[in-house]
């Protein structure tokens, strides 16, 4: 009992990380129309960064979160100008090559440019394991429960925006029709531009949890991470917000299930059989999409 | 002939058939990455059985080709509907299933891969024997019934419909062939490196034939046959040290395209001017 | 001279592309009256309120309202000065609710809304009533009048509306048209474009008649409703 109770919160831990994720990129593909494929890349790019303020700093966990969310809004909003002219002529598929692109580019700056292009450490005190609780055989560590703390909350202020304040109404409104959103004098460039700010946040924060959980990061961290955010996309439906934070719990539920009872590699391959089922029994995703 | 020559020529090759296949599936609206999948299925396969059985070539070709259509028939039915999203995220997915296969089984090399494959002493002419047909019937599609039908498709999957076009009949076949063309790809990429490891495929090669594509033109398939030798032979002039900006530049290039001339450097209208052009110097004379 | 005239269009043309669906359009509106725009469909009365509200591309042509230019404007700002469009089709957003949409209406300002809120409830009791219900599940004439209602947030000068009447029961238009004369009431002027002639011209002070995209007929709407000849050779017998 003690062993499910432990691999719920270690799979919850995960889940609640890619719920973050899923809603960060399903907000942008909602409310802007486009395909963030490199999302994944800025987490990632802000994990570095972290890593940085925590080098320079000496392990002050202040100054690694405010480079992670500093370095996240600001990537984020630096490829803005490069979506508006595909968001405004709706290019999709458009907007997913240009998303490649700016993904492959900040792949190549992360493998050759940070760190002398090898893989970054975080310091073991982050992921809180010298504080453990145990009861019986098994153990959380205080960096699981606070990531799962963490996300609840931040995932509960995302809601408590999207449902209850005039920013929200003007996402989702925008995400159902962006025509007659126009109509009503709603400013489509500078929300989309509140948008970009809000999914850095939200991926700034993802950054930090990951590097908790996982401890380390590398260039090839992105596109895998990229692919996990867009099968638990996929899965849901894409641009479903809540859908998808029920699929991105699946997922890190099922990852975490498989690194128990099957051989290491094969863990990472739940997303794309995540992906090939929906994509067989029902394409537009488990709870329907919304894009 | 020299081996940077011999590299030269086949890689070009090579990417203008894999650029090809980005150019056939995109003519009925869809990105379909899968020739990266099965780029490997063939690369391998192929590789497996030259290597450990002492097979021929040719005949480890036909079977590593049968191998790809075998591999992409289930997803193709089931993606033939699918909205364009699903199938980008699909074939990549397809690409990564690959990948991983590949790597962990140990009949294929593990994470070294297969190295030390013979050298086939006709492989660049076959390489171009194959690029020579697939252009022409490419070229032959593109000029028929069927490549206006596309067309039709491209803008609008329902109008087409009620033209009497089966836009699902038209995708499965599409992604059968670009299967077929991956696979192709990948067995004389494998014996032109005459070495195979899964690190080769990803997202790298994948955005490196986006840019051919998209870069040269998607709307005719000459974009992608002038530019796939250009966008890669010229990097290869660069000393060494820039050349590992060449991802980086490929990036920037495929980025400034798709914002402000979406529809590449050779487009219909450049194709057109140019064939009157030419027809004028004919008459002339 | 007191400043009457609200909105005027000088020698405006549209075009879709390579498609012409104005030309040569004169339109002069006055504080206070009920203009309307009658013609068939295609005639390019949509074209029109779409290009004052800055949604298409204006190459030719002077749009001035309150006496500035406002030819191609941002849409956020004009709807700012105080134009709005009630769509064709009515344009709500169906998975919000009826106070979301109502809420939205109002997104460019920044004080407390309730007092606006309480006007729109006073005109259109049955949004009150169905305030927490989705906008999707009202009926045709119900989503009209909160389309109107969200209009009317915005406190606007002009009200533009695109078809009101199209997909609506005969009761429901009766219904509809009797708000109007109130919102004169309350200081607005109206815009209205409808295919329903006769209802149009029983309303309307003065009205422009349109045919594939130019104006053929304009006059109080009287004398529109007396030349009946003009009317049935443009619109067939719609009389």
């Amino acid at each position: 009992m003690e062993i499910f109770i432990a691999q719920f919160i270690n799979s919850f831990s995960m889940g609640s990380i890619y719920a973050l994720l899923v809603i960060g990129f399903n907000l942008l593909v909602l409310v802007t129309g486009i395909f963030p494929y490199a999302y994944a890349h800025v987490v990632v790019f802000s994990m570095y960064m972290c890593w940085i303020g925590l080098d320079i700093s000496n392990n002050n966990i202040i100054v690694g979160i405010t480079f992670a969310i500093v370095s996240a809004v600001a990537l984020s909003l630096l490829t803005e100008p490069l979506f508006r002219p595909l968001s405004r002529r709706g290019a999709q598929l458009g907007s997913f090559i240009v998303s490649m692109a700016i993904g492959s580019i900040i792949s190549e700056i992360l493998s050759r440019n940070l760190n002398k292009g090898m893989g970054i450490n975080f310091p073991t005190e982050l992921k809180g394991e010298g504080s453990i609780i145990r009861f019986g055989v098994s153990a959380i560590s205080i960096g699981q429960i606070a990531t799962v703390v963490g996300s609840i909350i931040a995932g509960g202020l995302f809601f408590y925006i999207l449902f209850r304040t005039k920013q929200g109404r003007a996402f989702r409104a925008i995400g159902q029709s962006s025509f007659n959103a126009r109509l009503l004098g709603l400013p489509i460039m500078r929300i989309g531009l509140l948008v970009f700010v809000i999914a850095g946040i939200l991926g700034g924060i993802s950054a930090i949890f990951l590097s908790m959980s996982l401890g380390t990061a590398s260039a090839s961290l992105a596109d895998n991470l990229a692919i996990k955010i867009m099968a638990v996309a996929l899965f849901s439906g894409i641009g479903n917000i809540g859908g998808g934070i029920i699929a991105a719990l699946i997922l890190g539920l099922a990852e975490n299930m498989a690194l128990a009872y099957l051989p290491g590699t094969y863990s990472q391959a739940i997303a794309f059989a995540m992906i090939m089922l929906v994509v067989m029994v029902k394409p537009q995703g488990l709870f329907g999409t919304k894009a | 002939m020299s081996l940077s020559l011999y590299y030269f020529l086949e890689i070009s090759a090579i990417f203008t058939i894999l650029g090809w296949t980005l150019y056939l599936a995109y003519r009925i609206g869809q990105l379909n990455n899968t020739a990266i999948a099965t780029m490997q299925i063939g690369g391998f396969i192929s590789s497996f059985l030259v290597l450990r059985y002492d097979w021929h070539f040719i005949p480890a070709l036909v079977v590593a080709l049968i191998a790809c259509l075998v591999f992409v028939i289930i997803p193709a039915l089931a993606l033939g509907r699918a909205p364009s999203f699903t199938m980008v995220i699909a074939s990549i997915a397809l690409i990564f299933i690959a990948k991983t296969f590949f790597k962990n089984v140990p009949w294929f090399g593990g994470t070294s891969g297969l190295f030390g494959l013979p050298k086939i002493g006709y492989l660049l002419p076959l390489t171009y024997a194959f690029l020579i047909i697939i252009g022409v019937g490419i070229y032959i599609f593109d000029h028929s019934r069927l490549g206006r039908a596309a067309s039709i498709a491209f803008m609008d999957r329902d109008i087409a419909g009620t033209m009497g076009i089966n836009f699902y009949l038209f995708s499965v076949v599409m992604q059968l062939v670009v299967g077929l063309m991956g696979g192709i790809a990948g067995v004389f990429y494998a014996f032109t490196l005459r070495t195979i490891s899964a690190d080769y495929f990803g997202i790298g090669i994948l955005l490196t034939i986006t840019t051919f594509v998209f870069v040269g033109g998607y709307t005719t398939m000459w974009g992608t046959l002038i530019f796939a030798p250009i966008l890669w032979g010229l990097p290869t002039l660069l000393p060494n040290s820039m050349l590992v900006y060449r991802n980086i530049i490929y990036g920037l290039l495929l980025m400034f395209v798709m914002i402000y001339k979406t529809e590449g450097i050779i487009d219909k209208r450049l194709i057109r001017n140019l064939g009157k052009k030419l027809s004028f110097i004919r008459i002339k004379k | 001279m007191e400043q009457t005239n609200l909105l005027e269009i000088k020698d405006l043309d549209v075009s879709y592309g390579a498609v012409s669906a104005l030309r040569n359009i004169d339109i002069v509106i006055n504080k206070g009256e009920i203009v309307t725009l009658i013609g068939a469909n295609g005639a390019g009365k949509s074209a029109l309120l779409k290009a004052i509200l800055g949604l298409t591309l204006i190459k030719k042509g002077l749009i001035t309202y309150k006496g500035e230019d406002i030819t191609n404007q941002k849409t956020e700002n004009i709807v700012a000065s105080g134009i709005c469009l009630v769509p064709e089709g009515r344009g709500i957003l169906p998975l919000m609710t009826v106070l979301e949409n109502l809420q939205l209406g109002a997104y460019q300002f920044h004080g407390k809304i309730e007092e606006r809120l309480e006007q729109v409830y006073q005109l259109f009791p049955i949004l009150k009533k169905r305030a927490k219900q989705f906008s999707g599940t009202l009926s045709g004439g119900e989503q009209q009048m909160l389309s109107i209602g969200r209009g009317l947030m915005s406190k606007p000068v002009l009200i533009m509306l695109d078809e009101p009447s199209l997909g609506l029961a005969p009761v429901a238009i009766k219904e509809l048209f009797k708000v109007f004369p109130k919102l004169i009431e309350l200081g607005h002027t109206i815009l209205l474009s409808e295919q329903n002639v006769n209802m149009a011209l029983n309303i309307a002070d003065r009205g422009y008649v349109f045919e594939t995209g130019e104006l053929v007929a304009a006059g109080t709407s009287e004398e529109l409703k007396t030349n009946k000849r003009i009317l049935q050779s443009y619109l067939g017998n719609v009389i």
